[in-house]
């Protein structure tokens, strides 16, 4: 799932940066009991929607299949939230920390998804470009059209 | 050991006592500085390099451990984190007491340097908004003193401590 969330491009995606693992360490050490059924209760309805929709577990349909499936839960999902400020991870204001795992499922994967990705070294350094301790300020520079 | 004696002792190695420290020996005391913290090695201890990859949650943060030794501490939500909560005291190692029905949030460090490790590096002037709130506000005692006491001071920290501003309109 997570890889389908953040693909391979032309910088490594999600798996290769190994937020499995991520997730592997906060649920096993991170959540509480029952956040971490939760979660699997999460997981265990997407294998349930693909047994309805393909007649199979999630991991065994094709990848069209399983875009499709997760298209419309993020669809769905992207719906419920024009009113609703999303989750901050990280340094997050008190009343909003602590809850990362907390809500809608989808919201949740996907939100542990990303912020695994961009504090992985692939997601800081490939993909985001960034620098702990930043270089030189270079105050005028020609554009060139080129990704910063 | 032999005994000694001393023109100052001062309580605490952070920005306060640092400063006094920095003074009382450039005026020629014989000082004394006690800290009741570990020391620090820069090499080692300090957390401004260390790449969130490196944080065993990322900067979510073991928050279980957090809520138990440090709740009071980890309001400070933007410095106490992963990376530097250990420059934060245990707040069950440090209790205090309030008057019933208040509530003080009271932040300490607990090694060399003490807080200074923590300052958020911005550093603004009271104005005398400040020094005379007590007095405009009817609260507790009237301060003493106000702006024009304290600015030459201002200028003489702020040109040690690198402190600048720019009137940006």
């Amino acid at each position: 799932m997570i890889d389908l969330i953040i693909p391979v491009t032309d910088t490594p995606g999600a798996k290769a940066a190994r937020v499995n693992e991520f997730i592997d360490v906060i649920l096993t050490d991170w959540a509480n009991g029952d956040e971490r059924q939760a979660f699997l209760n999460g997981l265990a309805s997407i294998d349930k929607r693909s047994r309805e929709l393909f007649g199979k577990d999630f991991v065994d349909a094709s990848v069209e299949q399983q875009t499709t499936l997760l298209r419309a839960i993020d669809d769905a999902a992207m719906a419920g939230h024009s009113n609703r400020r999303l989750a901050r991870h990280g340094n997050t204001i008190p009343e909003e920390r602590d809850k990362q795992l907390q809500g809608n499922f989808w919201d949740v994967f996907k939100g542990i998804t990303v912020h695994g990705y961009y504090t992985s070294e692939i997601g800081f350094t490939q993909e985001e470009n960034l620098q702990i301790i930043p270089g030189a300020y270079h105050g005028c520079m020609p554009l060139t059209g080129k990704k910063a | 050991m032999p005994a000694n004696t001393y023109d100052a002792i001062i309580v605490g190695s952070g920005i306060t006592g640092g400063w006094a420290a920095k003074e009382l020996t450039e005026k020629g005391l014989n000082t004394l500085v006690l800290e009741a913290g570990r020391t620090i090695d820069p090499g080692q201890d300090y957390v401004e390099h260390v790449p969130v990859w490196e944080l065993k949650y990322r900067n979510w943060d073991d928050r279980a451990k957090r809520q138990k030794t440090q709740p009071v501490q980890r309001e400070v939500y933007y410095a106490c984190d992963e990376y530097s909560s250990k420059f934060f005291v245990s707040d069950v190692e440090n209790p205090y007491t309030n008057v019933p029905g208040s509530k003080f949030s009271w932040i300490r460090g607990r090694q060399v340097g003490g807080k200074s490790l923590t300052w958020g590096r911005q550093s603004y002037r009271w104005s005398d908004l400040d020094f005379e709130a007590n007095l405009k506000d009817g609260v507790a005692v009237d301060w003493p003193i106000r702006y024009a006491d304290i600015a030459p001071w201002y200028d003489y920290v702020e040109d040690f401590a690198g402190i600048s501003g720019q009137a940006e309109g």
